[in-house]
């Protein structure tokens, strides 16, 4: 697993930084937004497009056929499933952490209330592993080939997530009811769950898959 | 003990299907698998890796059954594949990196010698390489981590004749521990003919034969002559036949033709070439 995630490691530094940038700025556009709508919108952004740099790693394996290479290694292919899926946790992990520090510096000056943060901070994870949860699955199961359509609309629906809220008719006491309901601490788990099953199936998926 | 077993192996595409294929690489010895483009080397090769899964049969490879978890087995397997595969934007030392990770007995300071005596740039991506020296980063990986087996997928290709010749003399060395042994597919036949102790012929997913290499050769041998001095041969005795504006090319056991009729040596190239394009008795 370690070969695989040097690997990655030195080969995705342009997307890497190209991710760190995104997720820097839309975290920082996120606390300086006025609406809670809008701040949760960016946030999301920040961290689900973050779920992506493990997908874009994969692609970069398979178009210089390291995915094939690694499979004449002492590789499983488990191994292979397994690094991509604990490289997407890092980089969630970490885009929460640096989100959370924001938000809880925003409501420690009086920004937000904490019930804004416990929003945030539940919101963020479950978007990152979601959309790091399809797209991994997907393009384990079909290749980048195919893969790349169902990265393409996810990235569309990040990036139109604005649009989405506005057109589902989020506001933003619609958002403060939520943020003080149970659930909120339920999605973060919920998400959680989805990924592991990802995870699971990706595996079962990868080891029947033709490289 | 062989260090490669195929048993009935089988594998079907849309239009090809290979074997069923029987196929021993004893210990110590070196295996050319020949055959021209689409005759299934590299599916044997990625089926003895676990890349792609039979459709029926068995294979095993240093005595473990080729499965989802043979990473015992390939740290003791050098392998290089048609196309070499590291990620484009590393360097050799990156690559040495990556490669000591995975290889209990990585040889960081062999790998740089190979890096040296190939002539391999260490300063440029992976992906700025030429083709030919990708292939050398291949090799010099396959080698530096104390394999007892090499498995090579055209490994020649693409090398210039100078570089392939020092290829070919490092796979010899390899040889020269009892305990070493090569499977490699090439379509120059004169590099397997240097190197090989067993030619396996493949064509169009079959194995026309497998041999020890100077059985093959001192077994067969080529006879130019007339339909009629072919028509009076013992059965059996002709392989294959060829026709040229001239006369026949007939591939003839030797045992089998009189004594004192004029028999030329063959080459494997020649034998492949009879195999495969002439007129199969």
């Amino acid at each position: 697993m370690k070969t695989i995630w040097l690997a990655d490691l030195y080969g995705s530094r342009r997307s890497r930084q190209l991710f760190t940038m995104l997720s820097m700025l839309f975290m920082v556009l996120a606390i300086t937004s006025a609406a809670t709508v809008t701040s949760l919108t960016f946030a999301l952004c920040a961290s689900a497009g973050a779920g992506m740099l493990p997908v874009v790693n994969l692609e970069a394996a398979e178009a210089s056929r390291w995915d094939r290479c690694v499979q004449a290694m002492p590789c499983t292919r488990r191994q292979a499933v397994s690094a991509r899926y604990l490289e997407a946790l890092a980089v969630v992990g970490a885009v929460w952490a640096y989100g959370a520090a924001l938000f809880c510096g925003k409501a420690a000056l009086g920004g937000w209330t904490w019930a804004e943060v416990r929003l945030l901070t539940a919101f963020v994870p479950a978007a990152g592993l979601l959309s790091a949860a399809l797209c991994l699955a997907v393009t384990f199961r079909m290749g980048w080939a195919r893969g790349k359509f169902v990265f393409s609309v996810t990235v569309c629906v990040i990036g139109g997530s604005g649009a989405v809220t506005s057109l589902l008719g989020v506001s933003d006491a619609g958002l403060g009811a939520f943020a003080g309901s149970s659930a909120v601490l339920a999605l973060p788990i919920a998400a959680l769950a989805l990924f592991i099953g990802s995870w699971a199936l990706s595996v079962r998926w990868y080891e029947k898959r033709e490289l | 003990m062989n260090a490669i077993e195929l048993r009935g192996l089988e594998k079907s595409y849309e239009g090809f299907h290979l074997g069923p294929l029987d196929l021993d690489l004893p210990a110590g010895c070196i295996l050319g698998l020949v055959g021209e483009n689409g005759a299934g080397k590299t599916t044997t090769i990625r089926a003895l890796l676990g890349i792609i899964k039979p459709d029926g049969g068995e294979a095993s490879v240093l005595g473990a059954p080729v499965g989802p978890d043979m990473r015992q087995a390939k740290q003791d397997m050098g392998v290089v594949l048609d196309e070499v595969g590291f990620p484009a934007g590393l360097r050799a030392g990156q690559i040495s990196r990556i490669m000591a990770a995975a290889y209990k007995n990585w040889d960081q300071s062999l790998f740089e010698k190979y890096l040296r005596d190939l002539d391999i740039p260490t300063d440029k991506k992976f992906s700025a390489l030429s083709r030919g020296n990708r292939m050398k980063m291949g090799i010099a990986a396959a080698l530096s981590h104390d394999a007892k087996l090499l498995i090579l997928d055209e490994p020649t290709g693409g090398l210039d004749p100078v570089v392939r010749d020092e290829v070919v003399g490092l796979f010899s060395d390899f040889t020269r521990d009892p305990g070493h042994s090569i499977l490699i597919s090439s379509h120059i036949v004169s590099d397997l003919e240097k190197l090989c102790d067993y030619i396996a012929f493949l064509h169009k997913g079959r194995l026309l034969l497998c041999e020890e290499k100077d059985r093959l050769l001192e077994e067969y041998g080529l006879l130019q002559c007339d339909r009629a001095f072919l028509a009076g041969l013992a059965p059996g005795a002709v392989r294959s036949t060829r026709e040229t504006p001239y006369h026949i090319e007939a591939l003839v056991r030797r045992d089998a033709v009189p004594a004192g009729t004029d028999v030329r040596p063959v080459t494997i190239e020649e034998l492949f070439v009879l195999l495969v394009k002439g007129d199969m008795q």
